[in-house]
Formats: structure tokens, sequence, C-alpha cells
């Protein structure tokens, strides 16, 4: 994929996402007319993009969905629900597409089909009901010149060649309407990119007036174009003006009396041809970069050339600027008066003898006519771009401020750094050496400096690049409108969704991990929390449903809340539903508090939906929504009250990129367990433990928590051989709960990179992932959780 | 500046848009014998054409664009052609 096309890809998908948020934007505030000139821009954006990269169906359905963005922008549609749903429908087709983009660089074939048929409709259903036949393609009222007299304007070696090249030749008479500078249109830029152009007749469709009278925004200007193109490229080119133009097919003259001009007008362009390729070889010899004492030979024998070449065709005057440029060349002992002669010179043949028409064999004429090199021109540069009265401001060349990188290369840059900060961490086992076996205090002090200084600056780059990963939180809410208004209109519902902080920022893989569960949450709020209008009057509320959903970040975390003031969650019936499917036995029943009924819907294969419906009930529940958090760091709390609607409060770390762990010893091994967890660590005796059936607890600061031995965890050794007299032990809360894990020892906290277990490995339970120390061993990270 | 008046010349750079057409009109009214040089230009709008048509100035500098040179000539001898 060349960069382009990705570029493309990035602004596109981008662009598909802002249009359908100003589309409900433009829903639910009709007279938006902000939205409407951004939704506008977007889209006409889109169809410029997709039109440079030859994507038609793309082109064809963001055409469509303009031409009825324009009627409602000049008032002649009103906005409903049904407009703005087919406008999301050609949004989501030109997503689909743009997907087909990027795996195949082109469009599938059934895409294409659909786009067509997207567009017929979007036309048909709203723009032929309200404005009638006059924007479905209008008739031309423009008809061919009576006579082709106009020919006679072209200049006769150009209108020979022309009629010499075989290919049958279309005229085009294009009769711009007099208005057309007050929409930004520019005839003559159209006429210019004429494919095939071979030449233009201006002429005028009223007789001027007087000088002083003229008005200058009027148009009254008629184009004859000849051209080589076919009349279906032609119509194409000029779609947008279909109406000013007549195309029709213009009869070659008698081909065997041009058949000797023809071959002296071949004879001819071929000579010139070759003078100019003699020409730029002489530049190019001039460029060739050499020693000091060759430039005079060089220069002289170049002179020489030019001299032969030239003396036929150029004037004297030209000769002596040739000899004066040698001249300059030789005094100064470098060959640029006379490449910048030699530039001069080039410069004035492109245009009066044309650059060389490339003769093919017998095919007999130029197969690409000089007049195209129009094309190969400089493109239009400096000057101000905009044209009268602009529709669509033409984008301006502004200095770049923001760099769309992709993710890919920022990833990179994130796994490098954790490898230097993994390097960097070696250096202090590298002092430690230098002290002990070559006893070279200095030397591992100078060590440690360095690593101070190399600490410090990779720290700053590991901030640094974090940065760039953070993401608003609002990238993964821009979703949710759709998604709310989709549903609830399935569902016969009325929801109103406010979305607060979505410019809260964290990592992007934490606002990854988040999106999945985000919907699902969502989804049950509006399948299960809030009630049909009907049922919500009876309650006293009001009919339309309310759904928070805020973002805020706290300390090193951030913190979701969702929250909707639907039925909420009876306790009872989550624990009847959960005894039904076996999930808690009787005797727990009773014991359970309500608050510890609702979170009974995080386990697995709990589903409340009586049946399974296509929104929230697909066979996965909350356990779902909790794992998911759990593989990135994350909790998720549950709180209801019946009748009055729900909360759940999603807490994410900021970032994951780099965490901090504690390095546990059992066994003579080394294990780490993330930071968040800890909560303290302590030395118990023995005697201040108790055992309850086989559970050794103990009492601290008037909490009972149970102890777990780490040997016994991880099935090192069994616990009856530990015969000390005092325990170490890690308090940790992984999970709700706090618990204790009796260890051998602490070392210190490190700052890790913590890499998934993969392959069969990533079956194995209890650890989290492992990490790659200073030394280059292995630390394997637990996860307690898991382990208990 | 895509238009620079100078002394008895228009000199036309770049790319003249439409705005600059009621500009050049009010300069060749008031100087019918400057002359206007579009060897610079690279491409003029429909509505500085339709001036140049109109009002008939003398060219001065061909254009060094191909295609305006299709359309202007080496003078002005296509400006002054007959209307159909």
């Amino acid at each position: 994929m060349t960069p382009l096309l990705e570029q493309f890809l990035i602004e596109a998908r981008d662009i598909v996402e802002a249009t359908a948020a100003n589309l409900l934007q433009l829903e639910s505030q009709t007279g938006d007319s902000e939205a409407l000139d951004s939704l506008f821009r977007h889209v006409h954006t889109l169809k410029g993009n997709a039109g440079l990269f030859g994507f038609r169906p793309l082109v064809e359905v963001s055409h469509a969905a303009e031409d009825v963005l324009d009627e409602i922008r000049e008032g002649n549609l009103g906005v409903d629900s049904d407009l703005i749903d087919s406008l999301l429908e050609a949004m989501d087709l030109a997503g689909q597409m743009l997907v087909s983009v990027e795996e195949t660089e082109g469009i599938d074939a059934s895409l294409e089909a659909d786009a067509v048929e997207l567009a017929r409709r979007l036309r048909e259903g709203w723009l032929s009901q309200k404005t009638g036949s006059e924007t479905a393609a209008p008739p031309s009222v423009v008809s061919p010149p009576e006579n082709q007299d106009w020919l006679n304007r072209i200049p006769e070696t150009v209108r020979l060649a022309a009629f010499a090249s075989g290919k049958p030749l279309q005229g085009v008479r294009y009769i711009p309407e007099p208005e057309c500078f007050f929409k930004g249109e520019d005839p003559l830029f159209t006429v210019r990119k004429t494919p095939g152009l071979i030449w233009t007749v201006v002429s005028h469709r009223e007789q001027w007036v007087p000088v002083e009278q003229m008005d200058v925004f009027r148009c009254n200007l008629i184009f004859d174009l000849l051209s080589q193109e076919s009349e279906a490229a032609l119509k194409e080119h000029f779609r947008y003006v279909a109406d000013q133009i007549a195309v029709y097919n213009v009869p070659c003259g008698d081909s065997r009396q041009e058949a000797g001009l023809n071959h002296a007008l071949r004879e001819n362009s071929m000579v010139e041809g070759l003078r100019r390729d003699i020409l730029i070889s002489q530049r190019r010899v001039l460029e060739q970069t050499s020693p000091p004492e060759t430039i005079h030979g060089r220069v002289t024998s170049v002179g020489k050339t030019l001299d032969a070449v030239l003396r036929t065709v150029r004037g004297q005057v030209a000769l002596i600027s040739l000899a004066e440029a040698v001249t300059r060349a030789k005094d100064h002992n470098t060959p640029e008066p006379l490449i910048e002669w030699l530039d001069e010179e080039l410069r004035a043949q492109i245009p009066v003898t044309a650059p060389s028409p490339p003769v093919s064999g017998n095919s007999g004429g130029p197969e690409s006519a000089p007049w195209r090199s129009a094309e190969q021109s400089p493109p239009l540069r400096g000057g101000s771009r905009k044209s009268a009265n602009a529709r669509v401001p033409a984008p301006h060349e502004e200095s770049v401020t923001v760099l769309k990188v992709p993710m890919a290369k920022v990833d990179r840059l994130m796994e490098l750094i954790g490898e230097m900060v993994v390097a960097k961490n070696a250096l202090p086992y590298l002092a430690a050496r230098a002290e002990q076996e070559n006893g070279s205090a200095g030397l591992a002090r100078e060590i440690k400096m360095q690593y101070a200084i190399m600490h410090r600056i990779a720290q700053e780059m590991q901030d640094g690049i974090q940065q760039v990963r953070m993401l608003p939180v609002g990238s993964v809410f821009r979703r949710f409108p759709r998604l709310v208004r989709d549903l609830s209109k399935d569902l016969g519902k009325q929801v109103e969704l406010v979305v607060e902080g979505e410019e809260t920022e964290v990592d992007k893989n934490i606002v990854e991990a988040l999106g999945d569960p985000m919907i699902h949450i969502l989804r049950n709020s509006l399948d299960h929390g809030i009630e049909p209008p009907a049922e919500r009057s009876a309650a006293g509320k009001t009919p339309m449903g309310r759904l928070l959903v805020r973002a805020s970040q706290d300390g090193d975390r951030v913190r979701i809340l969702v929250e909707d003031d639907g039925r909420g969650i009876d306790p009872a019936v989550i624990k009847r539903k959960a005894y039904e499917k076996g999930l808690v036995d009787e005797a727990k029943l009773d014991s359970m508090s309500d608050e510890e009924a609702i979170q009974l819907v995080f386990l697995p294969g709990f589903s409340t939906a009586a049946s399974v419906s296509d929104l929230s009930g697909r066979g996965v529940g909350m356990d779902v929504v909790r794992r998911s958090l759990d593989k990135v760091g994350g909790t998720v709390q549950l709180t209801s009250r019946p009748g009055a609607g729900t909360s759940i409060l999603l807490s994410l770390p900021l970032s994951m990129a780099i965490s901090r762990v504690m390095m546990i010893r059992a066994c003579g091994r080394t294990f780490g367990v993330p930071l968040e967890q800890v909560v303290e660590t302590v030395r118990i005796s023995v005697g201040n433990t108790h055992k309850i059936g086989h559970r050794r607890v103990t009492l601290l600061r008037g909490e009972v928590i149970p102890l777990y031995s780490a040997k016994e965890l991880l099935c090192l050794a069994a616990d009856e051989t530990d015969t000390s007299a005092e325990f170490s032990v890690l308090v940790a809360r992984p999970g709700g709960e706090t618990i204790g894990l009796i260890v051998d020892g602490f070392a210190q906290a490190i700052d890790v990179i913590v890499k998934p277990l993969e392959g069969p490995l990533a079956k194995l339970p209890g650890y989290a992932g492992t990490a790659l120390l200073g030394d280059g061993s292995i630390l394997l990270i637990l996860n307690l959780k898991e382990l208990l | 500046m895509p238009i620079e008046y100078l002394t008895g010349r228009a000199r036309l750079q770049g790319y003249c848009t439409a705005e600059e057409a009621e500009g050049l009109l009010e300069w060749i009214l008031q100087h019918p014998q400057g002359a206007v040089d579009l060897s610079e230009a690279e491409h003029i709008h429909t509505a500085i054409l339709q001036v140049l048509q109109c009002a008939k100035p003398a060219i001065a500098g061909s254009p060094h664009d191909p295609f305006l040179r299709t359309l202007i000539g080496d003078g002005s001898a296509e400006l002054r052609g007959e209307p159909q």
C-alpha cells in the first residue's frame, strides 16, 4: 500500500466517523447549520479524495449524499429521521468500502453494486420527489454548432496532426451558464483539464457590449473544444455541467488529400524532437560533476554542439547570446551560465516548437499531441487559490502542526523504549560486578552515575511516548450516540444519552480494551434497564430515559461511570436465577445481602434475559465484561437501586505499557506481583496465626485475613516443611478481598514491561505474564486472583 | 500578487482568480495604451479571459503555459477572432 493510499484511508475513516456524529447532531438540532456545513465539507472531501484514487463506487455514494445535503442546505428538503437513516446508511456503506480498500486496495464488486443501488435510492428517494426532474441529470440545452467553421480557427498544423492520428475526434461545445462564476466554477479550468484536449476555440454568446458597460461576473463565453477522447469520457468529465455541453463527432477531412501534408508534418516534428533531445542531453553533460580542469573543454565542446544544432533554426541574436554564455562559463570555470542559457532555450522551445511528439512506427502521427504538455507543465503555484464564491473552501497550504502517524510506528517506539528501560536496568548489576570481581569501587561509582543519567532520560522518553499514545476516551464514546439511537429505536424506547468527560485521555490500549465492554454495558442498560415510555410514565418518571456516561481521571486511573435511571436490578430475581442455574447453593443464598446478590450477574454463565435477544443476551453476560477489564488491570463495580436505576463504575489504569511489580522470593525463585495489588508487607510470628480448618488465618489491624503459602500455591513444596518462627507476608488485594501471601522474602520493586504468555503457555493459569530483568533472567508475574 | 500593475503594463502571474477580473478591466479602461503581460500566468480564471476577449488589450509576452498559449496565441490574433 502506498503512503498516499494509507493517508487517504486514515483521513477517509475520520471523515466517515465525523459525518456520523454530524448527522446525529443534525437530527437532534434540525437547524444546526454548523453541523450541516461540516457534514457537507466532509462528504465533499471524501468524494474528491475517492475520485483521486479512482474508487468509483465511493465517489458515487458520496456524490449522492452530497446532492441530498445540498438540497437540505438550500432549504428544499426537511431533515427527518428517515432521511438521517438513509444518510447514515450511505456512510456505513462508505465505511465498508474503506475496509475493502484496506484489505484489497480495491472495492469489492458486491459493494460496488450496493453503492450504485444506494446512490440511486438516495437520489430517487430524496431528490426527485422534492425538486422534480431538475436535479436528475437535466437534459442538455446546448446543441452542437451549425457548421464546422470553428475548426478553421485551429492552426493548420495542429488540425492536420489531429486528423492524421486516425483516432475519432469529438467536438465539445460548452456554453457555461451566465451565473456560473457565482457558483465558484471556473469553466476555463474545466476546459483545460478536458481529457484528450487538442485545441480550444473561444467565442461569445451575445455581442459584446461596450467595454465600459461590461459585466465581468456574467459569463458570456462559448468554448468549442476538439478532443481525441471518447464521447463517454468527455461526458464524464463534464458531468457537473451536463446541461451546458454538447458532445458530437467531428468528421475527419479527406485523408488522401492530407496524406502528403501529413508526411511533411511528421518529418518536421521528428527533426524538432531530435533537436530537443540533443539540447537535453547536452544539458545533462554539463550537469555531470567533474574536476575543475576539465570544465573548460567540456563547455567549449557543448557550445560547439549547440551552435551547430541551432544555427539553422535560431536567429543571430540567439547565437550571440549562446557565445556570450560560453565565454562567461569559461571565465568563471563553471558550466552554470551555459546551463542557464540552455534552460532558457528549452523553455522557449516548449511552446513554440512543442516537445517532441513521440512518433511510433507506421501508425503515422503523434500519439500524444504537443498541447498535452499542459499536463506536464509545473503545477499551479503561488497566488491565491480561492475561486469566486467557492462553496467549498479550498484547502490552504498551511505549515503542518499535527502529524498523523500510523499506530504501528508509535508501538514500535514504545517497544524500543521498553527494551531501553530493561537494558538500562543491567547497569547496576554491572556496577556490582565491577566492585566485587575487580575490586574497582571507582568504576562502580561511575557506572552508577551513568546509570542515573540514563535512568532520567529513559524516564522522560517513556513519559513522552506515553503521552503520544494517549487518546481521549471520546474516540470510543463517539460510537455511542449512534448505538443508542439505533437500539432505542428498535426497542421502541426513548433515551437521552449524556456523555461527559470525553476529553479524558488514556493509553490507546486501554481505549481499545474499553470499546467492547462499554458497548455491552450500554446494550444491557438499554435492553434491561430503561423501561418503555408507558412503563416509565406509570412509574411516575419522565417518558424519556436518561443514560449517563461520564469519564474522569482519578490519580493514575480513569473511572468511567455508566448510569441509567431505569428499573434497576431486582436482587430477588437475580438470586432465583442464580439458584436455578446452579451457580450458588441455598445456604449461600440465605446469607447473601442484596448488594452481594447483584454481583452474581458477573458469574460466568449468568444471563438474566428471559429470551436470548438480539441485543444484549448473546450468550455472554457481564462476566465477559469483567474478564476483558481484568486483562488490562481494570475493575468493575455494580450498584443498583430497584426502580431507580443502575450504575456501573469501571476503573482502569491510565497506561499499561510499563508496570511496577514487587519482587518476592519463594523456594529460591523470584516472582513478581503487580504493585497495584500490594497493600503492605509484614512479618507475623507463627504464634499470631491460627488454623481454621485447613486455612491459616491471622488478625491484622482488626481484620481477619486468610494466609496462603506461595510455595503451596505454586506447587513448589508442601507448607509443612516450613519451620520458621516468623512468616514474611505480602498483604495483597487481588479482587475485592484482602489476603496474605506467605513468602520467603522480598526483593525490590521494579519497572518492567509485562508481556503476556503466548502460545501453549497462554493456557497456564496463575500467571499474568513475564518480564525480562536487567540481568537477562525472566521474571514470572503472578496473577493472584487466578491462583487462589 | 497575481496581477502586478506596472507602468503601461499589467503583469499576470500564477493563478489569476475571478476576484481580479474587475481590477484588470478597470486598469485596461484607464490605460487604453497599456499591454497585458501573460508570460508568467499559469492559469487565468474564465472571468479574466472574458475581460481580455471583450476589452481586447494589447498582449505583451505570450504565456509560457502551453494551454494559455493555445488560447491567447503569440500575439492576440485569437482574441481578435471574429464572433460566430
